[in-house]
């Protein structure tokens, strides 16, 4: 019996410290106990700000309805279909300007500055152009994720060391095997960075494309919802699951960058830089 | 040790070949560094023959890597004239090889995919042609086994031998070697230099080679070209008649270490 106790209090031991864990290691800490100190400080809801409890019992009333999943899933569907274009496009700008001697001399003088274009000033010209609907939402997605990273891969070919460079030269790489075998995997930390910046431009433009332009599901529906019907505690949870829904994205990213490029290349290219 | 020879011998794809002829006309070279010019080679002037190899030593920074990237066609700017089988060089041509003096491999390629990035721009073998050529250079060199390593995988030793492979794959009819043993063991160094010997016997490549190690300097070359620093220029050149093979230990280049020992010391109390 007493064996026996003991083992049952060393398990309870382990368990309540691997929760503790849990929770300091992942970064909980500060934000459950704020909920924590927020719920007890505010028990019964006050007027305009709802609390934890409050907000838990809208959330769970929210994810039986199907509406949530269908806005939830436009918007990643939006996000996604735009960073890719955006990602595309902004990768084979970025190989182009850094490749071809032209194409910077042209752009060159003035690709630096594309880091200050006004993206969101450029909706009503969208609007104007492409109506309220999906493609405004889609190209100005994409616009938000292409700057950061044409400037990125811009970047990594721009200090790929001139002793590579010769070697290329040596053996009288043509443009496209150039590409392949030096100037992309020289490039490749430096593209994977721009990716994770570009998808974090994609999410805030989908986000402000539905509130700018809102037509079609979307999570900013919660938040317009919200205001309409003056209900905080939607607006809250739409902020919050956005927030989430992009941290979702970002490490579902880093994954993907991991399983194609092995972490050994990327770190071996980035080494070799200094 | 010979194994390897006779597998490139029997090779297909590897005609026995001539080298070519290598002409520098009064090259000199200036490097601009902080606004002002620092003359780094001054009027060097030498007739390489077609199939000749040629010794270059000289202290550290009196330019002999500035020399070899001239001739490769890698330096764009510089006086003289500069000549591979009567033409002119203006830009790096599949005549010309290059050992570098850090082996510079590709860190994201294998030892297999360094070597065969060589061929890439070879029109005329066929892909199972390459792929046979770039095994046999790997065997060459002794990195049977390592095909799939990526270069942080392998010593010093081994990647200097990947690429002394990388630049002999496309059997260019000049190579240059910029201290090419510099960074290998010294049993595995004798083995190369041997093997070095031999494939140049072998190919009758016109072979010009840097180095820091006089004994290699001799045992290779048929000419030793011995330059002084600042700016680099020809101190003297001393004809090494040894019949070949050579084995290091002829008394006749016991006599001609002396003399360059004697002229590198010259050359550095200035
Ligand atoms: N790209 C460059 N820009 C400016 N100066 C250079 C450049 N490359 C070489 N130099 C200078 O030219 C001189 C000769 O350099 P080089 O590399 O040819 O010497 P080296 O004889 O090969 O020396 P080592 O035996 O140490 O390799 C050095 O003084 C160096 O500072
Ligand atoms: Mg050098």
């Amino acid at each position: 019996m007493v064996y026996l106790s003991s083992q049952a209090k060393a398990l309870a031991d382990s368990t309540v410290s691997r929760a503790w864990r849990a929770v300091t290691g992942t970064g909980l800490l500060l934000p459950l106990s704020v909920l924590l100190v927020w719920q007890l400080a505010d028990r019964h809801g006050g007027e305009g700000i709802p609390n934890p409890a409050a907000l838990a019992a809208t959330f769970l009333h929210l994810v039986r309805e199907s509406a949530f999943w269908w806005a939830l899933l436009a918007s990643i569907r939006r996000v996604m279909i735009g960073f890719a274009c955006g990602a595309l496009v902004g990768v084979a700008t970025g190989l182009a300007l850094g490749g071809l001697s032209w194409m910077r001399w042209l752009f060159g003088p003035v690709v630096s500055l594309w880091r200050y274009m006004p993206i969101f000033s450029l909706i009503p010209l969208l609007v104007l152009w492409l109506g309220l609907g999906e493609p405004a939402k889609l190209v100005l997605v994409a616009l938000a994720t292409s700057v950061p990273v044409t400037l990125s891969t811009y970047e990594g070919m721009r200090v790929i060391p001139q002793k590579y460079q010769d070697v290329a030269d040596m053996f009288g790489l043509t443009f496209w095997v150039r590409l392949k075998l030096l100037l992309l995997p020289a490039a490749l930390p430096f593209v994977a960075n721009g990716l994770r910046q570009g998808l974090a431009f994609a999410w805030m433009a989908t986000v402000v494309s539905e509130l700018f332009l809102s037509s079609g599901a979307g999570l900013s529906e919660l938040i317009v919802a919200g205001q309409e019907q003056f209900r905080p505690d939607l607006m809250l949870i739409g902020i919050a699951v956005i927030a989430i829904t992009g941290i979702a994205l970002n490490k579902a990213l880093d994954r993907l960058i991991h399983y194609a490029v092995p972490g050994a290349q990327l770190s071996i290219a980035g080494e070799s830089r200094s | 040790m010979s194994a390897s020879v006779l597998h490139l011998r029997q090779s297909p794809f590897v005609a026995p070949l001539s080298g070519k002829d290598v002409v520098l006309e009064g090259v000199s070279k200036a490097f601009s560094m902080n606004g002002k010019d620092m003359p780094v080679l001054r009027d060097i002037t030498l007739h390489v023959k077609a199939g000749e190899f040629v010794s270059i030593v000289g202290a550290s920074g009196c330019g002999k890597s500035t020399l070899l990237r001239i001739i490769a066609g890698l330096e764009k700017t510089f006086d003289g004239i500069v000549q591979i089988g009567g033409q002119g060089v203006e830009a790096p041509t599949r005549d010309c090889g290059l050992v570098f003096q850090d082996h510079r491999l590709f860190p994201w390629l294998t030892v297999r995919q360094n070597i065969a990035m060589a061929l890439r721009s070879n029109r005329e073998l066929s892909t199972q042609g390459k792929a046979d050529l770039v095994q046999s250079h790997i065997a060459l060199v002794k990195l049977d086994g390592f095909e799939n390593a990526y270069p942080d995988q392998l010593s010093g030793g081994m990647a200097q031998r990947a690429a002394i492979a990388r630049a002999l794959v496309t059997s260019p009819s000049v190579l240059l070697l910029d201290e090419p043993l510099g960074a290998v063991d010294a049993l595995t160094r004798l083995h190369l230099q041997r093997e070095l010997q031999r494939l140049w016997m072998t190919r009758r490549t016109t072979m010009i080679m840097v180095t820091h190690d006089i004994e290699e300097a001799l045992l290779l070359g048929d000419r030793v070209v011995i330059l002084q620093p600042r700016p680099g220029r020809i101190h003297s050149v001393l004809e090494i008649h040894t019949p070949r093979p050579r084995t290091g230990e002829e008394t006749t280049l016991l006599a001609a270490k002396r003399r360059i020992l004697d002229a590198l010391n010259v050359g550095n109390d200035e």
